[in-house]
């Protein structure tokens, strides 16, 4: 159940993103809100629960995007494993860390991206607007990341309190008819 | 006793008609009257303002009531009209499209666009037609503004497009008036490079590049582009044209997919 809540919540991002974010040109250089997920899921759940989710999401964003295939599956993967790593020296509950965080998800995301542009389409020209698309990236990551994240956890939470109130009381409908039995 | 009180009432009788005549009052009935209708004018004035609150609030109460209807009234009428505004773009565009697929050769399918690349670095748009409807990998997408871009993948319902201005986007093209030929490629700032141009030909600002039907992907004559910039380097066999776009990419809501584009193709070059 926890991989169809995150896996939904996941396609719910890259939808909101790919068509209502893409009707305002205030957020034509947002960063990637899925890659943001797959970061709070390093850091709030374990290695099972989040590599199905990354390599799906990765999957899901490589068939949606135009860029060569496996490209955000490399990245998902790699964000995710670092954040894994990053929880093995800080404290998750450390939320002055979260901008910083986010940032370097961000940084990260995009030097894995150009750098495999670059790997697998020697011919493509690198322009300085690249540098002011990953600094407003960095912006935005910087004033909305941390919110962000902290939103998927209050929307997890909320989920999770729900579905178990939902199990409880199934459960409390299923006891009778099982003493009848 | 009985003659006292007869008395009495005949007195009374004969005051009261004397005083029963008399309209204007005066002493102390006038000095009551002073004393008195200060009171009642502020007693009847306090009155009045009350019924005038009272009567206010609740007039207060019916013009809210009216007043939020009025409102929910323009509202929608608010939006209807602007239904009615969207409706009329909606079907200024449905004709333009209309018109210019009359104008096409060949056999074209109308598609609405779905999605947009999720990253910033790809420039790509998910179109509501796919394999069902006929929709190949490579086939072209047009506007009636010129190029929109390539089929780069199709599935049963929608198919991936490759826009003109993304960077991997190569299209075989002619300068409309002086037929100088190169290749319009895809830039970083939503603009397109005419590269392999050589020096020798006359290219000047405000040029139409159009498609030249070589790279059997795009009919011939398709506009792409208007030249927004050329340099010429004191070195070097090609100059360096900037080409930007007809089409406007951010506001891409339908497109034309052209189905049987190699055959239109083949008819042109024939």
């Amino acid at each position: 159940m926890i991989y169809c809540f995150h896996i939904f919540a996941c396609l719910c991002l890259i939808i909101f993103q790919t068509t209502v974010l893409s009707c305002f040109s205030l957020f034509n250089t947002f960063y990637d809100l899925s890659a943001l997920y797959i970061v709070y899921m390093g850091l709030f759940f374990s290695v099972r629960e989040g590599i199905p989710v990354a390599l799906i999401i990765g999957l899901v964003m490589d068939s949606l995007s135009g860029g060569p295939f496996g490209v955000y599956l490399t990245t998902y993967f790699w964000l995710f494993i670092g954040a894994r790593q990053l929880i093995k020296f800080f404290r998750v509950s450390n939320y002055i860390l979260l901008p910083f965080v986010v940032t370097a998800a961000v940084l990260i995301e995009a030097v894995i991206l150009l750098g495999t542009l670059a790997m697998l389409e020697p011919g493509r020209q690198f322009s300085s607007s690249i540098i002011n698309t990953v600094a407003i990236q960095v912006v935005w990551a910087i004033c909305t990341g941390p919110f962000i994240i902290q939103f998927y956890n209050f929307t997890y939470k909320r989920w999770n309190k729900l579905f178990n109130k939902l199990v409880a009381v199934f459960s409390h409908k299923q006891l009778p008819e099982i003493n009848r039995q | 006793m009985i003659i006292g009180v007869i008395v009495l009432i005949a007195v009374n009788l004969i005051a009261l008609s004397i005083t029963g005549r008399r309209y204007h009052s005066r002493g102390p009935g006038q000095i009551a009257i002073s004393l008195i209708t200060p009171f009642q004018k502020i007693t009847t004035s306090s009155i009045s303002f009350m019924r005038n609150v009272w009567n206010h609030y609740f007039c207060l109460i019916a013009v809210k009531q009216e007043n939020d209807k009025l409102k929910k009234a323009l509202s929608r009428a608010i939006e209807k009209n602007n239904r009615f505004n969207e409706t009329e773009i909606f079907n200024l565009r449905l004709r333009n499209l209309l018109n210019f697929q009359k104008n096409m050769a060949g056999q074209t399918l109308v598609a609405e666009v779905i999605g947009n690349d999720p990253s910033p670095w790809f420039k790509t748009i998910i179109i509501d037609k796919g394999k069902t409807d006929g929709v190949e990998k490579g086939l072209p997408v047009l506007v009636p503004e010129g190029i929109a871009g390539q089929v780069i993948d199709a599935s049963p319902h929608s198919s991936k497009v490759l826009l003109v201005i993304d960077q991997i986007s190569a299209i075989d093209a002619l300068v409309q008036r002086t037929r100088a030929r190169g290749i319009v490629k895809g830039g970083s700032t939503g603009q397109c490079f005419f590269t392999y141009a050589l020096r020798k030909h006359d290219i000047m600002v405000g040029d139409t590049i159009v498609s030249s039907g070589l790279d059997t992907v795009f009919p011939k004559g398709l506009r792409i582009g208007k030249v927004s910039e050329v340099i010429k380097h004191n070195f070097g066999i090609f100059q360096e044209v900037i080409v930007t776009p007809y089409v406007d990419f951010e506001k891409l809501e339908e497109v034309l997919v052209v189905l049987n584009a190699k055959l239109i193709s083949d008819i042109s070059d024939k």
